[in-house]
């Protein structure tokens, strides 16, 4: 008789693209207990299988699609799933979640993960139906838009079907392609389609019979459930991410000084307004939908025209993180040339941050002459010209031209072009920086710069959030330092400050970061700005489905481990600490903006960087010492 | 008593007048301040996080008038 599971099911399928064998794996519940799901699930296989440095492009890349415990639970933000390996971008771990619909689908069909290994010999699909799985040919895909596979793999097996899949700037190994399902919902970062690309393998189809995941108390799940969805509908912050998605923070991070403009030069934008989500509402209809099982709904839906440009409702509107790459940051005041540009680029399946970020690079190089019309294929790069950026992301995509160079990010393509063109590649470790400055919040900057995926702002929670006292009252129970007070940070610390309290506070956020990626909790119905859940909540909705006594100590250690695995890991592939920096422009003072001058010494964070390490368990080289992986329950990666 | 016209971001949204979403009009005693404009609408020196007038960031203590372009924020995140 089969074991009786909660949240999960006990397997994982391996598919090996070399041999085209599928098969069941199942790793046990201690492996569960020890490593959950998400980042630490992909992190183990990763570490078991590759022992040092590897081309990510090549067969010994190993690629992880997991979920954790939570996924498929009825409840706001299980619907998101981790995509791991090594990253063709960075060389580094690659880590990506994404929401949506697949995530829970994979968990109806029975499995908790998928490891491919190895590379096919020609272009395949994967289908899996509950138990069965089968890998396909996909020759008659290769090229196809993003939106062009989906149609056709539903129409194949079932409109019910979930679809993952790479695009053909994946097929054409451009290094920041992204992983995208049901066209609306990414893996965006650290090139993880390439990497699909590399092993032939266009996108994974799944459809499970189950509707549920067995949950041992479901009446305890529901009962956290509704309060949950009610609290949700009076959240102020939430109330408003509904409204206006993520593009709320444009106009407000404008005034304070901390919105990317014409890359990184300036942190305030004269249009702002024009790209705001409140604009986006008002003149392209904007409408919300979501992931699965979500009340939240902050996912945008756009069509129309202003002036030149038009978007279709067919990709989904672009996040905040598009918004500002796509718009400030590249002088563009059209939102609708900034949705097409999302649009493009989602029918591509390349990363929107490294595409907009790596242009940038382009036009400010352009700008200064380290760039002409002879390496441009006659183009002139400026400014406020989406229609130039449009052609270029198809020349990305198709690595044509100029594009290939692009293709290739813009550390690699500044190494390409040298004449000192690296200083304007605002990127860590070679992964572009997300939309936001640094140089107004430190932690980020911190946060960028020890992040084991290279710039991330998903790494910590933004600075200003915790720089007055937590509020107890009753009206104002929704940021702040309040429910951080259960892992004991109690005290405020400045914004733009790198002192060891704002360290401390740092490497405690990194870890509840860390354990939302291992759960894969959505951050946008739990963290500070929306947290209409506590931390102590969310571990009796994981104790509620898994039927574990775990605890809030317990998730921290988890986040502990997965950074420090990634940590290991990178050490691997060849990353050190002189990787951990930020680009020579975040040590100058901004040009212009609400905190025009404002910049990080480079001494202070260098000095946070190594106070980081101590503070991690790590030695003064970044290393994780022997005592640090035995307490975390890692020995075995003890050298 | 002299009127005010200030645009509203970010959870500030939710103080608009009603049929005037990201914007609250009202009248406020002469030589108001920013700060007494936060109490009037209904939120907090804790929770806006930065004032505009004219396009210029400005103190909690600037002093208002009638002809001013007036901007709150609240602290946001991304995503």
């Amino acid at each position: 008789m089969e074991k009786v599971r909660y949240g999960y099911h006990g397997k994982i399928l391996r598919v090996n693209l070399t041999t085209g064998v599928c098969r069941s794996e199942e790793p046990g519940d201690r492996f569960y207990r020890l490593y959950i799901g998400g980042q630490t699930l992909a992190l183990h296989y990763l570490l078991s299988e590759i022992s040092g440095k590897i081309d990510p492009l090549g067969p010994e890349n190993v690629l992880v699609f997991a979920t954790s415990p939570l996924c498929g639970a009825r409840f706001s933000g299980q619907g998101r799933h981790t995509v791991a390996a090594v990253s063709p971008l960075t060389g580094g771990l690659a880590d990506s979640q994404a929401g949506g619909w697949w995530g829970a689908e994979l968990k109806f069909a029975g499995w908790d993960a998928i490891v491919v290994t190895g590379m096919s010999e020609k272009a395949a699909y994967l289908s899996i139906e509950d138990g069965v799985a089968v890998l396909k040919p996909a020759e008659d895909l290769t090229g196809k838009s993003t939106g062009d596979v989906q149609d056709i793999l539903k129409k194949r097996h079932t409109s019910k079907a979930r679809v993952l899949q790479a695009g053909p700037a994946g097929e054409k190994m451009v290094r920041y392609a992204c992983i995208t399902n049901e066209l609306r919902h990414f893996n965006g970062r650290g090139g993880l389609g390439a990497v699909m690309g590399s092993k032939k393998l266009r996108a994974i189809v799944v459809r499970g019979s189950r509707r549920e995941i067995p949950v041992k108390d479901p009446d305890a799940l529901k009962v956290i459930s509704m309060w949950f969805d009610r609290c949700i509908k009076n959240h102020p912050a939430v109330s408003l991410h509904q409204e206006l998605g993520t593009p709320k923070g444009v106009v407000p991070l404008s005034v304070a000084g901390m919105l990317p403009t014409y890359n990184f030069q300036d942190g305030s934008f004269s249009d702002a307004e024009k790209i705001s989500g409140e604009t986006m509402n008002t003149l392209l209809g904007a409408g919300g939908h979501t992931c699965f099982a979500c009340a939240v709904r902050c996912k945008r839906n756009i069509k129309g025209k202003i002036g030149d440009f038009e978007v279709t409702d067919r990709y989904g509107g672009p996040e905040y993180e598009t918004v500002g790459l796509f718009g400030s940051n590249l002088g563009v005041s059209n939102i609708a040339a900034v949705g097409a540009c999302n649009e493009r680029c989602n029918a591509h399946g390349i990363d929107t941050i490294s595409t907009a970020g790596t242009l940038a690079w382009a036009v400010e190089c352009f700008e200064k002459g380290l760039l002409t019309t002879e390496d441009t294929d006659g183009r002139k790069l400026a400014w406020n010209d989406p229609a130039t950026y449009l052609e270029l992301i198809d020349d990305i995509a198709l690595k044509r031209g100029f594009g290939a160079v692009l293709a290739e990010g813009s550390l690699r393509a500044s190494r390409l072009i040298g004449k000192g063109s690296e200083k304007f590649a605002m990127q860590v470790k070679g992964q572009e920086f997300a939309s936001h400055e640094p140089r107004g919040k430190w932690g980020v900057g911190l946060g960028y710069a020890v992040s084991p995926t290279g710039a991330d702002h998903l790494q910590v929670a933004h600075d200003p959030w915790f720089e007055k006292p937590g509020d107890y009252s009753t009206d104002a129970n929704w940021v702040d330092l309040e429910d951080l007070s259960a892992v004991g940070l109690i005290d405020p610390v400045p914004a733009e400050s790198l002192s060891p309290e704002k360290v401390r506070l740092f490497v405690y956020l990194q870890q509840i970061w860390g354990f939302h990626d291992i759960l894969d909790w959505c951050i946008f119905t739990a963290v500070p700005e929306f947290r209409a859940i506590s931390l102590n909540q969310m571990v009796e909705v994981l104790n509620s489905v898994t039927g574990w006594r775990t605890s809030l100590f317990d998730l921290m250690k988890a986040g502990e481990r997965g950074l420090t695995m990634a940590r290991v890991l990178n050490l691997r592939l060849g990353l050190t600490a002189k990787d951990d920096k930020l680009p020579e422009r975040m040590h100058e003072g901004m040009r212009g903006g609400t905190l025009k001058g404002h910049k990080i010494e480079k001494d202070a964070l260098e000095k946070a960087i190594v106070l980081y390490y101590g503070m991690m368990g790590w030695d003064s080289d970044g290393v994780p010492t022997p005592a640090k992986l035995h307490e975390l329950n890692l020995g075995h990666l003890v050298q | 008593m002299m009127k005010i016209r200030a645009r509203l971001y970010g959870t500030a949204r939710r103080f608009s007048n009603k049929r005037t979403p990201g914007i609250w009009e009202g009248e406020l005693p002469e030589r108001a301040t920013v700060a007494e404009l936060i109490t009037i609408i209904g939120s907090s020196r804790r929770e806006i996080s930065a004032a505009a007038v004219d396009g210029i960031n400005v103190s909690f203590d600037t002093v208002l008038d009638e002809r001013m372009d007036i901007v709150l924020v609240t602290a946001v995140g991304g995503g």
